[in-house]
């Protein structure tokens, strides 16, 4: 009973408090900028505009600054980079197709994550693999391992955080005294 | 003169090294007390002599001796003097002679303060120092000597990078550094006890403080160099992925797997064979990063110079690992466990997992660290993996992470049961689900950032809860008031309560690191009194003000931040264009808060005829919380090496 309490008071508190966080989380929408005349605007809408951010996450900066992508750096490089995706997808260009162009006047290794083709794929897959396998190797390895007579050993106690603190007490001042 | 002296004195270091090397060889095959003595004598020489050229390079900087070419690289007459003090490892040849230092000074210090009871292994944990001393002493002595002269003599010196010209930079390779090279102890240690086939518990603790030391030194150096990268770099974030950051956090987590599994041995005697791999694989990785940083194997921006000492780091690498290889395979009848695992329910299988969990990331990050090579390898091409796959597939793995770091304090040694389990994650599981369900409904729905913050709120629930019932128990036992029965709790077992602490950092780190998804981001080409608003905050360009500092050309902008009609802050970024550099440097200027930093950059210099610029204004949310982690993870650390109170009046 005393849980259940518990347990719809913190629903309650949750739901209050997602209400409170709400008020507080505002969605990543485009910054409001005032002042600045529409030609030196350009290269801050370009900054801002998802569009771009969306580009320029998937290829990196050429400055000297290896790993970063376009939109995270913020060198003059980054900068005309921006502003090109910008101008070209107000061209009417497709996103893959800017991302193409960079790739054809750059190389491949502007991408900032290698495409998911061919090779590339061992990316996404080792990962999983490793982990999957690596915990059935466990299982069935503790399971091989495993004591014959582990099943006459008691679970612990009905209540088995305070039975092994109380272990750990009586040993310790066994030990200090 | 005294340079000279120092540059030969590091070509003797390299015969006194390998005397002490010849001296703890003899020793431990003869069994010989006087070879033991002389390799000891020999060992402590040797890190005088290191202490005495790292003096002598220190001096030539602050002399301003131009003739030595380090010292023509790195510094100058006009820097200051705390720069000059650190110019000694802001060079390749500098932070060789300080891997040196700190090598010779570990090994001196493990050699003078060498446990009776681990009296068989000393020969061979010295043999194993002097020989890693040996390999540097050579590199430092014969690749990088810093101490070179120069053919023609300067007036004055190039300086150092600006970039590296930050209070951060001061501490944070000193300390990384400590962390790499400490590690070669606990290496030592697992090569003595394998070659004198002692693998029972007496190393394993002996070793602990010596793990737990460049563990933390690592962890730490890291935040440092986070913390560096945050205020200089200019890109707002603390953390991308780097090959040097990843050098660094590689060995950090194979020792981070061993803390955990060595309790397995401590207490079941089980997993001898793995945990001596793991020191080694620990040391093995450290070099490895040498190797990486100082090859130009692959790009990163912090890489020195590519130089030919590249191929040495990678044949040590290998010698380390076929070292360990061999060794555990000679010994392995020896390595067998004393006992079996119990019950897949149970703390021995949770460390297991962990330290699946802890390789995998430790491998994937090699892996992708790597990749530029491997890909080349395989498709003819380089391809360079970037912070999101890291940030992706790390972060997907580290799930796993934090639902360990929750479970472990709680789960039973030998075996638990579905029931005292069910007890013991009710609460935590609720309230992760609550905080989940809250963020939900808020409008969070990006799945990597949510469920870190649930399943920080579970690791937080499962640590509190811990330290409330062992507090509860303890105040009933000895009748006393709740607050001394914690205290009572803790001092009666540092080192579990301790790591029970660093699991409260690694909630908070994991809160703070996913708070960054929500970065908001502006840039404006403003005129004097126009401004620009992020995240609530508005922010107006009040004035601009050049200045100079006699090596560079200053532009600084009043940046006045109003939040709610309020002013609460003024930020003053600069941008700087150095004399003696062609890269500009940004100084950002940051408003911290514990929901988040405004962050502000001025990107160009200002335009003089109209008075625009150029800012950049970011929302970091709760980066503080990650530094504030690092600082509890630092706590609970000196809480685990903190002596037990019964042991310290037993020494008294």
């Amino acid at each position: 009973m005393r849980r259940r309490s518990l347990a719809a008071l913190c629903l309650v508190a949750s739901v209050a408090a997602s209400s409170v966080l709400a008020a507080e989380v505002e969605p990543p929408a485009q910054a409001c900028v005032g002042g600045a005349s529409a030609p030196e605007a350009a290269g801050f809408s370009a900054f801002e505009r998802e569009d771009v951010k969306a580009i320029a996450e998937r290829v990196t900066c050429y400055c000297g600054c290896p790993h970063l992508q376009v939109s995270k750096c913020f060198c003059g490089t980054a900068d005309s980079i921006r502003a090109e995706i910008a101008t070209r997808l107000d061209n009417g260009e497709l996103p893959d197709a800017i991302v193409e162009a960079y790739v054809k006047e750059h190389g491949e290794g502007i991408l900032a994550v290698p495409p998911r083709i061919g090779f590339h794929w061992i990316i996404w897959l080792l990962p999983p693999v490793v982990i999957l396998v690596g915990i059935g190797a466990l299982v069935l390895a503790g399971r091989r391992w495993r004591r014959p007579e582990a099943a006459a050993i008691p679970a612990t106690l009905s209540n088995p955080l305070e039975a092994r603190l109380r272990e750990d007490l009586r040993r310790t001042v066994e030990e200090g005294s | 003169m005294l340079v000279d002296v120092g540059f030969y004195l590091l070509k003797g270091l390299v015969l006194l090294i390998g005397w002490a090397a010849a001296c703890f060889l003899l020793a431990g095959v003869q069994n010989s007390d006087r070879w033991l003595a002389a390799g000891r004598r020999a060992l402590l020489l040797s890190f005088a002599g290191t202490v005495a050229c790292a003096a002598i390079l220190v001096r030539a900087i602050f002399e301003g001796d131009y003739s030595v070419a380090y010292v023509a690289e790195v510094s100058e007459k006009a820097l200051p003097s705390i720069f000059k003090f650190t110019a000694f490892w802001a060079g390749m040849d500098g932070s060789m002679l300080m891997w040196l230092l700190f090598l010779s000074g570990y090994s001196a210090l493990a050699i003078a303060t060498r446990p009776q009871s681990q009296r068989a292994l000393v020969p061979w944990i010295g043999l194993t120092l002097a020989l890693s001393m040996l390999f540097f002493a050579g590199m430092v002595a014969f690749m990088t000597n810093p101490l070179e002269r120069l053919e023609v003599l300067q007036a004055d010196g190039r300086g150092m990078n600006p970039s590296l010209q930050n209070y951060w930079m001061a501490i944070h390779p000193p300390t990384l550094y400590m962390g790499y090279v400490g590690l070669v102890v606990p290496f030592a240690f697992a090569v003595g006890a394998l070659v004198t086939r002692r693998m029972d518990g007496d190393w394993i603790r002996t070793v602990r403080p010596w793990v737990i030391w460049p563990w933390l030194c690592l962890g730490v150096g890291m935040v440092f160099g986070g913390h560096w990268a945050y205020v200089e770099l200019g890109w707002g974030g603390y953390w991308a992925w780097d090959p040097v950051e990843n050098a660094s956090f590689m060995p950090w987590l194979a020792a981070t797997a061993y803390l955990h599994s060595v309790m397995v041995q401590e207490r079941r005697g089980m997993f001898k064979a793995w945990n001596a791999s793991l020191l080694m694989l620990a040391f093995a990785l450290s070099i490895f990063g040498t190797f990486i940083t100082r090859s130009g194997i692959v790009e990163s921006v912090h890489s020195f110079a590519r130089s030919g000492i590249g191929p040495w780091f990678l044949g040590f690498v290998i010698a380390i690992v076929a070292t360990g290889a061999g060794l555990l395979f000679w010994r392995w009848p020896d390595l067998k466990t004393e006992h079996r695992i119990d019950a897949l329910l149970s703390r021995e299988f949770g460390f297991m997992l962990n330290n699946l969990v802890f390789l995998s990331i430790c491998g994937v990050t090699l892996f992708l660290t790597m990749y530029p090579t491997i890909s080349e390898w395989a498709t003819g091409k380089r391809f360079t993996v970037g912070a999101s796959a890291y940030t992706e597939i790390n972060g997907t793995m580290a799930m796993l992470l934090l639902v360990l770091t929750g479970m472990g304090p709680v789960v039973s040694w030998r075996k638990a049961s579905a029931r005292s389990l069910r007890k013991s994650f009710l609460g935590p599981l609720i309230l992760a689900g609550c905080v989940g369900l809250a963020l939900f409904l808020a409008g969070i729905r990006q799945p990597l950032p949510l469920t870190t913050w649930a399943l920080s709120a579970f690791v937080i629930a499962c640590v509190l809860g811990e330290f409330h019932a062992g507090a509860r128990v303890v105040a009933a036992h000895r009748a006393v008031s709740y607050l001394r029965g914690l205290s009572g709790l803790v001092g009666r077992n540092h080192r579990r309560y301790g790591g029970y602490v660093v699991h409260l950092a690694v909630a908070m780190f994991f809160i703070g690191v996913a708070g960054m998804a929500f970065r908001q981001d502006a840039e404006a080409v403003l005129a004097p009194g126009e401004s620009v608003d992020v995240h609530g905050h508005h922010v107006t360009y009040v004035a601009s003000s050049p200045y100079q500092t006699g090596r560079s050309d200053v532009e600084r902008v009043d940046l006045r931040v109003e939040r709610g009609g309020q002013e609460v802050a003024l930020l003053r970024p600069e941008f700087k264009i150095h004399h003696k550099f062609p890269e500009p440097e940004k100084d950002v200027a940051v408003r911290q808060t514990a929901a988040g930093d405004l962050y502000a950059i001025l990107a160009e210099p200002v335009d003089r005829a109209t008075g625009r610029a150029k800012i950049q204004v970011l929302w970091n949310p709760l980066v503080t919380w990650v530094w504030i982690a690092s600082y509890l993870l630092i706590a609970g650390t000196v809480l685990c090496l903190w002596p037990q109170a019964s042991r310290r009046a037993e020494a008294t």
